[in-house]
């Protein structure tokens, strides 16, 4: 699908991920999609698409779904560091 | 360990990075990417302990340090001790922006029967505070002046202090009125919409009335004192009022403090200011250019020094914690626990804004009657939106330890609570005024940092406000 997409006028490669974030793309994608809505993202062969970009766009897209990735992986990655801190001030 | 970052890039000067406790500083890209691929360098870690983002282990004093700043951005309630009484419906104007769909003057049934009172005053008694305020809303709460002096000597018998507000329009005020805001812990809040024209437009919709407003006005503050008088503008923002006149209002009077609230999406403008639904841009717009404005005067004319009190209380929020007092900005935002509303007819409410909204009949956010008590339930339904911590999406938001929950807003504007909180009013609101205030931080300018410092409660000559880490030198 990856090449297909690339060459449609509407589809834009947007970010090749590194294997340290594929762990994080669906749950990036997912919120990509409900922070910009009118955009397709989808990910193919190691790289994020986007459709519906207009040229414009297409730099801050980047930034934004490079954001997305590493919110994400933050999140994942402290979130047992988190659960112990509210844990502790909860005391429980 | 390091403790979580949210971060969020600014406008100009780099990446913003803030912690659960609000701990923060700017940094730059290569740091945000050397953060979240795990490559910290050890200069990025000697900086991250330096300045409290990091432990060795869950028992060292750096690790308990922070659990205690994250403890104390948190607003705690002792018990029930701020009430909201609206003795009466009634009012003697008709504001185009009225947010509580008040009655006309002469309306019966509209006031507190007297069962209503002699239940008031048992709920007040059972209380478990020795201090107590209370607020008088209405209607126009001086049309039964009888009553606040009824509530006030019992207020006075049962608890150890008491301090009062009452919220009116001035448009009256005999030797009755004055007498009772001559008390010293009496306290008189009222709307100033900006010159003559602009309040007679919105408010009194003649000119003798505005006169007598103005009159009214200008003697009480001249007999109790400018400390213990507010006036806030309410701004029709599709048709504001001219910055500097607005100012000069409120200068006439040796007002400084300016608390600009736009018009809400309650009651009466629902119908009549529709656009206040969606049009933040058009808000923020006017707001910031006031702020930009008073900026601007302050350094020009420091002797007459002004703040726009929400921006101070944000910045505050910032700064410092415990600034959890204004009940429309903090978290978690518990519902019924520290303050209530008891409306005309004994009903009890979370807020006025849910009083508005019931009486509006959009949804029922009544919570029990002052008779029968509490509807538990209801305000642990309302309860479980208190906290805004893991929320989707605030989650992400640097902001978030800064920031509040209002669900009552979102309800209002939007019917449910579940929507994009990014393209909410309150959040983009806020968004707006967070972003604002780390770009005044961060500014190297001599206007802003003038009034930026005063606002802070800061000594003039204070150095820098928010730390950065120059990190360029970083392999």
């Amino acid at each position: 699908m990856g090449q297909d997409i690339s060459k449609s006028a509407c589809l834009v490669k947007i970010h090749e991920v590194s294997d340290l974030f594929v762990p994080y793309v669906s749950a990036a994608i997912t919120r990509l999609k409900y922070l910009h809505k009118g955009i397709d993202f989808s990910f193919d062969g190691g790289v994020i698409w986007a459709a519906g970009v207009p040229e414009t766009q297409c730099a801050s897209l980047r930034s934004d779904v490079a954001h997305a990735l590493y919110r994400e992986k933050i999140l994942q990655d402290s979130a047992p560091l988190r659960q112990a801190i509210y844990t502790k001030l909860l005391g429980k | 360990m390091i403790f979580p970052l949210r971060f969020r890039p600014l406008e100009v000067k780099g990446t913003l990075f803030a912690n659960d406790a609000g701990d923060f500083f700017v940094g730059h890209e290569p740091f945000l990417d050397r953060y979240a691929t795990g490559r910290l360098t050890p200069s990025d870690r000697l900086f991250l302990e330096r300045y409290g983002h990091a432990a060795a282990s869950e028992d060292d004093l750096f690790y308990l340090s922070f659990l205690r700043r994250i403890a104390a951005r948190h607003a705690t309630h002792g018990p029930l001790r701020y009430v909201i009484l609206v003795p009466t419906l009634r009012c003697n104007l008709a504001c185009t922006y009225c947010q509580v769909s008040r009655v006309a003057e002469n309306s019966p049934g509209f006031d507190w029967e007297e069962d209503t009172v002699a239940a008031v005053l048992r709920y007040l008694d059972n209380l478990t505070t020795d201090h107590i305020k209370v607020e008088f809303q209405g209607g126009e709460p001086l049309l039964r002046l009888d009553l606040l002096k009824r509530i006030y000597a019992f207020c006075e018998r049962r608890f150890k202090t008491a301090e009062f507000v009452v919220c009116t329009n001035l448009q009256v005020l005999g030797p009755e009125e004055r007498s009772f805001f001559a008390r010293p812990n009496v306290f008189i809040s009222t709307s100033l919409d900006g010159d003559a024209l602009t309040h007679r437009k919105n408010r009194t919709r003649n000119a003798e009335m505005t006169a007598a407003f103005f009159e009214n006005l200008r003697s009480l503050i001249e007999t109790v004192g400018v400390d213990k008088v507010s006036a806030l503008p309410t701004i029709d923002y599709a048709d504001p009022p001219d910055i500097d006149a607005l100012i000069a209002a409120f200068s006439q009077f040796g007002l400084r403090s300016i608390y600009l609230r736009p018009v809400n999406y309650h009651g009466f403008a629902r119908k009549a200011h529709g656009y206040a639904r969606d049009s933040i841009e058009q808000w923020n717009g006017y707001y910031f250019a006031f702020l930009e404005r008073l900026i601007e005067h302050n350094f020009t004319e420091p002797d007459s020094f002004y703040e726009e009190y929400y921006f101070k209380l944000c910045l505050s929020r910032v700064l410092r914690a415990g600034h959890d007092t204004h009940v429309d900005l903090r978290n978690p935002n518990w519902l019924a626990q520290d303050y209530i509303v008891i409306d005309y007819d004994g009903t009890l409410y979370p807020t006025d804004e849910a009083r508005m909204m019931t009486r509006g009949g959009q949804i029922d956010l009544s919570i029990g009657n002052v008779q029968s008590g509490l509807d538990e339930p209801k305000v642990a339904l309302l309860n479980r939106h208190a906290f805004n911590n893991f929320h989707e999406d605030c989650i992400h938001c640097p902001y978030q330890p800064y920031c509040g929950t209002d669900l009552v807003d979102d309800l209002s504007r939007y019917g449910r609570i579940d929507v994009n909180k990014l393209e909410t009013w309150f959040c983009r609101r806020h968004m707006a005024i967070f972003d604002r205030i780390f770009s005044y931080i961060y500014s190297d300018d001599a206007k802003i940092r003038f009034s930026l410092l005063r606002w802070a409660g800061l000594p003039r000559g204070s150095t820098a406000m928010g730390i950065r880490y120059d990190d360029t030198a970083s392999p």
